[in-house]
């Protein structure tokens, strides 16, 4: 390892459960920047209730220039375990870093445009040997694939994509995102990051096949008619042997489905997860979050909380190894509230977990409406699934 | 293979047909192909220029390299991707145009991802073309008939294209597909005759639809050999065909002048690139002359064609590969889980129980290792096709893995009913079988549980069948043993013992006891065998023979390995300045240990921590090793003796002896089998068997040493028979390494007079020349 030659590189992160806003903001900013001199951008994970323009006074009291991106979540994630009601703050610093932010507004307008204007960013950072955008969009605006193919088309594939969407608690009415001091919504903001060392990126559901695959008959946009043949609830119902209340009761059902999502065969890696939002008891229909193409394989997939936790283990695995023997500066999750419900009280093991991983370094991130990770083909948005980006 | 080809297809006729501008239309190729085909690079290139690409920052779009894709290069290197593969398809009509993908990494475009690339092209150039001839109209406000006409029937053939689509990707029936196919060429070119012919497997072609005319007649009219015809020029030269004078024609058929023909155009259709078809359009309209868009829609619809016939074909295989054995053809194991768990659902009927037989192949293994891997296979091809000729119609016959193989029966009576049909199979198996110009008898054995509707769960009986298949295996292999509940309490017990393993090492329920070896011609200690034992405490000792092979299986022998062979080492140096200088000391190597690449390391470890002299410690390795990855072996054999330590055969005799490897191997010590040592009083064979393996030790200088000896008659044998060494209870039990130098130094007790003492020979301390220590 060449360390001695890199120039200093750190990173830091701070949490508050204070009440105030503001006071929440001045509190985790302080405890960031403690991390080192020279902070180069403070990344803001905050919880729903907070008042976000006093949080973002409250941050800038404390750090009045330094680069600002953040979102609210559906909870938030730092080494000491999952909050649902604090504000937790990542500051990374060091000539060995260098950062360039954006921000695009009336992101349901443009989705492609606003990932464009995102990764516009990158090119303040060019030059640097190692780099990688990190995206923070809203969940509510729209086809977030648009967003990820709107900042390929400008990143290009030698710089890997990483984020999630924002959340609002499951309120599903609006969420909102941070750009230095402003607060918006219905907005992208990104980060690209240079640096004199790798990141490593991984990514994982943690969800298994159960049996063979099926075809995928007859589908229509999200919702599934027919598999091998048969009317789609019915084979979903009889292959999983599912409990009889799933069968005759909407809520027993969605209960049940959202432990056993369909999976979309791809040539590379693992399969595309979709999650079964309702049982459509009339037509025998399952209807899913994101489409369902016609033609295809599916597997039934199902998950508990051990293998949730497995690919926790190894998207944080297959994050580090990609250091190049490096320690972690510090690991930064982007976690689908969906794996969150599977957990249920266990969601604390997670974040263990990913911090007995990160060893002596910080964890932050937070609970997302969505994840986005495109490190091979173009394709980069991902439900139901665990990011995990490694500095060094 | 991720089965989205023909959707893609479709999706992407229904956007480009809605772009509304040249720029756009490239665009939305680019990325929809990269979707497709999963590649992270896709780009238009238009003479040697790069229209539209995905992929790079626009600053960073390496042209040369997009030029070398396109001239058909593959791989190639890629700025920020490293070495990717890469595919292109030709924009027909376009000029030098293409469409070129590039993935990172090794995995090239297959033939699946090919024939969609050439689909989007060639969607691409018809939309490409469109939209200029819309561009036109715009431009001069006043379209000339012939170009409003020629708009609307390019608009009039992407709908009809994407009807087509449509019906293939609803996996409409294929003969629908290709029916209405031939309906809309002929509606669109205009010409009377349209057929379309595949090529059969004796060489002829067939018709397999037809439009304007029925088949039968067409088949006449066209005639049916590939080389001749419009159709059959195509097909054998791979290309698009015209005639239209073709009465004066060279490859004209008078037949077919005689009925009138005066023109003929043929497209060929290919699966997997190669040609395998054509559709072929004839009028018998005189002066009749093709137009370019005409042209395009015949090879548009043969390019349809070709999908919907490798779609039909690639659904089937990869259903069928996802639930079947690629070697036998045999359902899988999700397929037969799939159709036990189907069999075991309730019913109102009252059903007679089902039968599942796991059957595992004994011997596999060593055809592999002695006939090799194709030899294997074909055994296993030769097992899977008797079974299926011995089950009844409706029964199941799988391949679950390796050498194991299922059977779901239906209609049993009882569990002698079941018995009785898992020995019939078993019999079959045991007939020789042909495999590589070797006549071979396998022996299989098999468990059978018994499985009742509505009561048992899939998993539990295929669980149960499997243990009682262990439990026929442990008796001996060759035989069929029926699942009783006692097997699952073993089992549970095994799984209990191996979940105290994991925690016994760091609970210091392990102990190292030594056996002495002592030299044969003098009864003199020349070293001692670590021998590890498993104490649990209150739950009493455990047997090695239980525990070891369980190590083995969870890989636990590589620490548990470590561990004795450092404690070993470490209890033989201490004992050094107190007793005899030169005491060797044995520890065994598991198979496991030995292809562990960390394994010299640790040996040195061990030797530096101790400060046992290297040459001191020998290591034993059983016979079966030497057959599993013979070359590796050699390494890690040879590897080993260069840190100075010596190598010996343990169990000699027991496993597939060849004599040979004791000529090829690094080795030391040779330890001769216990079941020798028995009969050597017995049996003179064996006598001569242990006389000859002692000679050729002898011959190759290496040391024998004879084990399991318990009685002084076969004490005095094998110094008969010349061997330098021995073990057993006779020169003494396991035991703490002081104890046994202390006896052995204090007990002196010559062997030539022939006497005893507790056991014991061994021989005088004051021996003048202890020759090089043996082990």
């Amino acid at each position: 390892m060449e360390d001695h030659a890199l120039s200093p590189r750190w990173m830091a992160v701070g949490r508050s459960d204070r009440r105030d806003a503001g006071e929440a903001g001045a509190d985790a900013a302080r405890q960031a920047l403690a991390g080192g001199d020279d902070p180069r951008l403070l990344i803001v994970f905050a919880a729903d209730r907070f008042d976000a323009p006093a949080l973002l006074a409250g941050i800038r009291s404390v750090a009045p220039t330094v680069p600002l991106i953040g979102c609210s979540t559906a909870g938030e994630i730092a080494s000491s375990g999952p909050g649902e009601a604090g504000v937790v703050v990542t500051a990374l610093g060091g000539a060995g870093f260098r950062v360039a932010t954006r921000a695009a507004a009336r992101l349901s307008a443009g989705l492609r445009a606003g990932g464009a204007a995102a990764a516009q960013a990158l090119d303040e950072v060019a030059g640097m040997p190692y780099r990688v955008l990190l995206l923070l969009a809203d969940g509510l605006a729209g086809d977030q694939q648009e967003i990820v193919r709107g900042a390929y088309g400008v990143a290009g594939a030698a710089v890997p994509l990483v984020g999630g969407c924002a959340g609002d608690d499951l309120r599903m009415v609006a969420t909102r995102q941070f750009h230095d001091d402003r607060v918006l919504t219905d907005a992208v903001v990104a980060a690209a990051v240079g640096s004199e060392a790798p990141f490593g990126i991984g990514v994982r559901h943690g969800w298994r096949r159960v049996g063979e695959p099926m075809l995928v008959s007859a589908s229509s946009g999200s919702r599934v008619m027919l598999l091998d043949d048969r009317p789609a609830l019915d084979a979903y119902l009889m292959r999983l042997d599912a409990p009889d209340a799933a069968r005759t009761d909407a809520a027993a059902f969605t209960a049940f489905a959202q432990t056993h999502p369909l999976g979309l065969a791809r040539r590379s890696g693992e399969e595309h997860v979709r999650f079964v939002a309702e049982a459509d008891f009339e037509r025998r229909e399952l209807v899913c979050i994101a489409e369902v193409p016609t033609g295809g394989l599916a597997w039934l997939m199902e998950g508990d909380a051990s293998s949730v936790l497995d690919a926790t283990d190894a998207a944080c695995i297959e994050a580090l190894s990609a250091l190049g023997g490096r320690p972690p500066l510090g690991l930064l999750t982007f976690d689908c509230i969906a794996r969150k419900s599977v957990l249920g009280v266990g969601v604390g093991d997670e974040v263990a977990r990913v911090a007995s991983h990160a060893g002596e370094a910080p964890v932050a991130g937070f609970y997302t409406y969505g994840e986005i990770a495109r490190t091979r083909g173009v394709t980069g948005f991902h439900n139901q699934t665990l990011v995990v980006l490694a500095l060094s | 293979m991720n089965g989205w080809s023909t959707q893609q297809l479709t999706e992407f006729l229904a956007a480009i047909g809605a772009t509304g501008s040249r720029a756009a239309a490239l665009r939305l190729a680019v990325e929809r192909v990269a979707e497709a085909v999963e590649a992270e690079v896709a780009a238009v290139m238009v003479d040697g220029r790069v229209a539209a690409q995905v992929g790079f920052a626009s600053t960073g779009v390496p042209g040369s390299s997009l030029r070398r894709i396109a001239a058909g290069d593959d791989p190639v290197e890629l700025p920020g991707l490293g070495r990717c593969r890469s595919a292109a398809g030709r924009l027909d009509g376009e000029g030098d145009a293409w469409l070129v993908v590039a993935r990172a990494g090794d995995d090239a475009f297959n033939s699946e991802d090919r024939a969609l690339l050439r689909g989007m092209a060639r969607i691409l150039t018809l939309a490409l073309r469109n939209l200029r001839l819309l561009t036109d109209e715009r431009r001069t406000r006043r379209t000339s008939q012939r170009q409003a006409r020629e708009t609307r029937q390019r608009q009039r053939l992407l709908e009809a294209l994407a009807r087509v689509q449509r019906l293939i990707v609803d996996r409409a029936p294929q003969q629908q597909i290709l029916d209405r196919l031939v309906s809309d060429v002929g509606r669109l070119v205009g010409d009377p005759v349209v057929g379309l012919r595949l090529l059969e497997p004796d060489g002829t072609l067939r018709v397999v639809a037809a439009h304007g005319i029925d088949p039968s007649t067409f088949r006449v009219v066209v005639g049916g050999t590939p080389g001749s015809g419009a159709g059959g020029l195509a097909l054998a030269e791979d290309r698009l065909v015209v005639i239209e004078d073709y009465p004066r024609h060279p490859m004209a058929t008078p037949t077919l002048v005689e009925r009138g023909l005066q023109a003929a155009a043929a497209a060929p259709i290919r699966a997997d690139g190669r040609p395998i078809g054509s559709l072929v359009v004839a009028s018998t309209l005189r002066g009749r002359q093709y137009g370019d868009t005409e042209l395009e829609a015949l090879t548009a619809f043969a390019e349809l064609a070709s999908l919907a016939i490798t779609d039909a074909e690639r659904t089937e295989h990869m259903l069928h590969s996802a639930l079947h054995d690629a070697l036998t053809g045999l359902p899988n194991r999700s397929l037969f889980s799939d159709r036990l768990a189907q069999r075991l659902m309730p019913t109102r009927r009252r059903r007679s129980p089902a039968a599942v037989l796991f059957i595992d192949i004994d011997d596999l293994k060593r055809v592999n290792d002695t006939l090799g891997h194709l030899a294997g296979d074909m055994a296993l091809v030769e097992v899977g096709r008797r079974l299926t000729s011995s089950i009844r119609v409706g029964d199941t016959v799988a391949r679950m893995a390796g050498d194991e193989f299922t059977v779901l029966m239906d209609g049993v009576e009882d569990e002698q009913d079941a018995l009785a049909a898992a020995d019939r199979l078993a019999a079959v198996l045991r007939r020789p079988l042909q495999v590589a110009d070797r006549s071979l008898t396998l022996t299989a054995s098999i468990g059978v549980r018994l499985a009742q509707a509505g009561q048992d769960r899939t998993d539990d009986v295929l669980r149960g069948a499997d243990l009682a298949m262990y439990e026929a295996k442990a008796r001996g292999g060759g035989g069929v043993s029926l699942f009783h509940p006692e097997l699952d309490q073993r089992a549970a017990r095994r799984l209990e013992l191996e979940s105290d393993l994991r925690t016994a090492l760091d609970g210091g329920q392990f102990r190292v006891l030594y056996q002495p070896i002592v030299s044969l011609c003098d009864g003199s200690l020349r070293g001692v065998e670590a021998l590890v034992r498993w104490d649990r405490g209150t739950l009493g000792l455990v047997s090695p023979v239980e525990f070891i092979p369980l190590a083995e299986e969870t890989g636990l022998i590589v620490e548990l390995g470590a561990w004795v062979l450092g404690e070993a080492c470490r209890a033989a140096a201490e004992l050094t300045p107190a007793a005899r200088g030169d005491v060797a000391l044995s520890v065994n190597l598991s198979a496991r240990q030995l292809l562990e690449p960390g394994l010299e390391a640790t040996v040195a470890a061990a030797l530096a921590a101790s400060g046992l002299a290297p040459e001191r410690l020998t290591l034993e390795i059983t016979e079966s090793v030497l057959l599993s990855d013979a070359a590796t072996t050699l390494e890690r054999l040879e590897a080993l003796r260069r840190l100075g330590v010596r190598v010996a055969i343990d169990d000699f005799g027991t496993g597939y002896s060849s004599l040979s490897y004791l000529r090829r191997l690094p080795l030391d010590a040779v330890k001769i089998d216990r079941s020798f040592v028995e009969q050597v009083t017995l049996d003179p064979r064996q006598a001569a068997l242990v006389r000859g393996i002692v000679e050729l030790c002898h011959a190759l200088s290496l040391d024998t040493v004879a084990e399991g000896v318990e009685t002084a008659e076969q004490a005095r044998a094998l110094v008969g028979l010349g061997c330098d060494l021995a073990q057993g209870y006779h020169f003494g039990r396991p035991t703490g390494i002081g104890e046994i130098a202390a006896r052995h130094v204090l007990r002196p007790n010559p062997v030539k007079a022939g006497r005893t003492t507790g056991g014991l020979i061994v021989g005088p301390d004051d021996h003048p020349d202890p020759t090089p220590l043996a082990l």
